[in-house]
This record gives C-alpha cells, structure tokens and sequence, in this order.
C-alpha cells in the first residue's frame, strides 16, 4: 500500500498541455516521413532522367574510344561487335537487332534430326577427300643457288612438258622481273637473282594449264 | 585543327585571376553554364594548361586530369566529353547519314547537308559556337564555327556552312583516353 502511493506521489503526472504537444510532433513526424517516401518512390527516376544539372553516363568502346553507336565507322568494326557481346547484353540486342536473330535462326536449325544432315554430307565430303595425283610429266622444278654471298642464281626446268616455247618464256620473265637471263646446255631457264617465291604466284596466272600442286621448288 | 599533336608544352598552373578570367568568359558565351559551374570547377582543384607551339595562342585547360575546354585567341570551346555530360550546353545541328563518315575524317560541313531531309538547322548567328549531330545518334560528333546566318543558309544552299574545329577520334579526344 505504502510503496504504490509512493510511487504515484513519486512520479509527476505531465499536464495536459504536454501531452497534447507530444502528440501533435508525433503525428507531425509520421506525416513527414510518409511524404518523404512517396516523394523518393516517385521522383527518383525523373529527377535523374529530366534534370539537365546531373551529368549524362555514356557507355565508350574499349576497342576504339567512340561511343558504342559509332562503332561502325572504326577501323575495326569486328572486334568493337564481340567485345559488345561479353560485356553489355542489352546494348548489344538495340543496335544489331540483326544478327541476333541470325543466331536464333542458326540455333532452332541445329535442333532438327540430325541424321539427314550427316546422310546429306557424306558423300560430297568423299569426293573431296580425293585428291589427283601428279605424275612425273608434269611437274616444273624450281632451284635457287648461290654465286657469292649476297647473290643468287634460279634456274626452271620443266617447262617443254606443257607445250610452251622457252625462248619466248625466257623473254617474258626477264621483261616482266626485269632481270638477266640465258639458256642451259641441258635445257633449262636460269635468272639472276632469287625468285622463287615470286614466280611460284606468277606461273599460274600467266598459263592457266600449269597448276599450284605441279610446282616444286628443290633444295640443295 | 587537331590532326597531330607534337609540340605540347609542360603544363603551367592557373593564377586567379587567370581561372577568374576563364569563368567569365565562358558565362559570356554560353548561358546554360551558371547551373554547372561547381560541378566543373570544384573547390580545391588542380587546374593547369598546355600551350601549343604549333597554333598561335591555342592553350587546352585540364582540371584534376579531365580535359575540359580549350581557347582559340578569346574564344572559349568546351571539350566533347563535356558536351556529351550536359547536352544543352550548344546549340544542335543535324546532319543526314551519308555525311557522318566524311566529318569523322576532318571535312567542314556543307549546306545541302543541313537541308535535305535528314538534317535541322536551327537559328544560330554568324561566329556562334555550335554542336553537329548525326541523323539517328545520341551524342554530339563534332564542334564548329558557323560562317553565315541560318537565314542566309535557307536563301542559297551552296558552299561550307559550319567550319570544324574538333571532332570524335581527334589527336585531341586520344590524347584523354591515354
């Protein structure tokens, strides 16, 4: 008995004014807080998008230090292409909206029955894995030697095989390389210098029966 | 203008009166640049310039290793990375797709650009400073001085319209991306 009219004694009762204002700042605290979050759930977005004050992000390529739409008119428009694929997905399917459908169709072609498509490709793959086999007859050597130390001689045999007149053969490679030239005791072209590797590249273009696997070029 | 850059000097520090100086000038020219000016210029900041040898009186500004604008004998011209941050700072001209890959390799722009169907051209005085556009792009591509009025451009499409200055993929643009 004693203790709880001590207590009531003890404590002070708050007047009446104090706890209206207590309650009133409570309310007023909830409301505000309310306001806030509407306010940020709304405007986030649009303060971000429509003020002119905040910076502008834009994306630049690794590759060639343009903006990604600009991609195109780089030097290497390729490797700008993968380098978009691994990084940014999204940016990637706005602007070649082309060839991501190129692989859809690529992959929903791979998903039929495989088998008639092994069936179809067997036999063109036989026939190419033949190949003609070159006979001695017509086969054109090509030699390179040296005179000193920086100077070379090549000599080509083998041309009468195919029907074609040497001295009009040797005119013309000396004209075209402009290099000296003569005739061997045995029949063969010899030229001043090494050229080999160009002369491989000019034959077949000059006489089209002569063909890339009938050239040889001899070691010593 | 900025094909090669060879003869770039050490950089020098900005006195006071010089960075005084600068923000005044680019307040005279460009309106719009009174709502940025903290952001491009914070408190505290190393601001140093480059003089070319090459030009007379060309000087590039660069704050805290940003390149932000460089002079032309009283002319003030941001750089394009500003440019693509606050795009309203320049006035916009467009221009239509089949002139793209010729502006990006150095080449003034042409009148029957601007008025064929791909293109706007907007008022703009002679000696103004202005931004050029691509028909279906984004960002800006490149900066130039116009050489008429826009009335005069409309009368007689004929001749070079704007003169650039700088573009995407200059000596200048490289030189940031170092």
């Amino acid at each position: 008995m004693s203790d709880s009219d001590d207590d009531i004694f003890k404590k002070k009762k708050q007047s009446k004014k104090k706890i209206e204002q207590q309650q009133k700042q409570q309310q007023q605290q909830q409301q505000q807080q309310q306001q806030k979050q509407h306010k940020q759930e709304l405007n986030q977005p649009e303060q971000q998008l429509n003020n002119p004050k905040n910076p502008k992000q834009v994306i630049y390529c690794k590759v060639c230090t343009l903006p990604v739409e600009f991609c195109s008119f780089s030097k290497a428009p390729q490797e700008c292409k993968e380098w978009l694929k691994t990084s940014f997905k999204d940016l990637y399917a706005n602007i070649y909206p082309e060839d991501v459908k190129l692989e859809q169709e690529k992959q929903a072609n791979l998903q039929q029955p495989q088998e008639q498509i092994a069936q179809q490709d067997q036999p063109p793959e036989k026939k190419k894995k033949k190949k003609v086999k070159v006979t001695e007859s017509e086969m054109v050597y090509i030699k390179v030697k040296e005179r000193n130390r920086t100077k070379f001689i090549t000599t080509l045999s083998g041309l009468e095989k195919h029907g074609l007149d040497i001295k009009e053969a040797q005119k013309k490679i000396s004209k075209k390389f402009g290099c000296g030239s003569s005739i061997n005791d045995k029949g063969a072209i010899e030229l001043q210098g090494d050229l080999s590797v160009d002369l491989e590249e000019w034959l077949p273009k000059e006489y089209p029966t002569i063909k890339e696997d009938m050239i040889a070029i001899q070691e010593k | 203008m900025f094909k090669k850059l060879e003869d770039l000097s050490k950089p020098t520090l900005l006195s006071k009166t010089g960075v005084k100086e600068l923000k005044q000038s680019f307040n005279d020219y460009y309106p719009f640049f009174k709502e940025i000016e903290d952001e491009v210029f914070p408190k505290k900041a190393n601001i140093q310039s480059f003089k070319l040898r090459s030009e007379y009186k060309v000087e590039i500004v660069q704050v805290d290793k940003d390149y932000i604008c460089f002079t032309k004998e009283d002319l003030v011209i941001p750089h394009l990375k500003l440019v693509h941050k606050f795009p309203d700072l320049l006035i916009k001209q467009q221009v239509d797709l089949g002139a793209i890959k010729h502006i990006l390799s150095g080449s003034d722009v042409l009148a029957p650009g601007l008025i064929s169907q791909g293109g706007q051209l907007n008022t703009a005085q002679k000696g103004q400073v202005v931004a050029i556009y691509g028909e279906g792009k984004e960002n800006a591509m490149g900066i130039g001085i116009m050489n008429a009025n826009s009335d005069e451009i409309k009368k007689d499409p004929k001749g070079h319209a704007i003169q650039l200055l700088h573009h995407l993929g200059d000596a200048l643009w490289q030189l940031s991306f170092k």
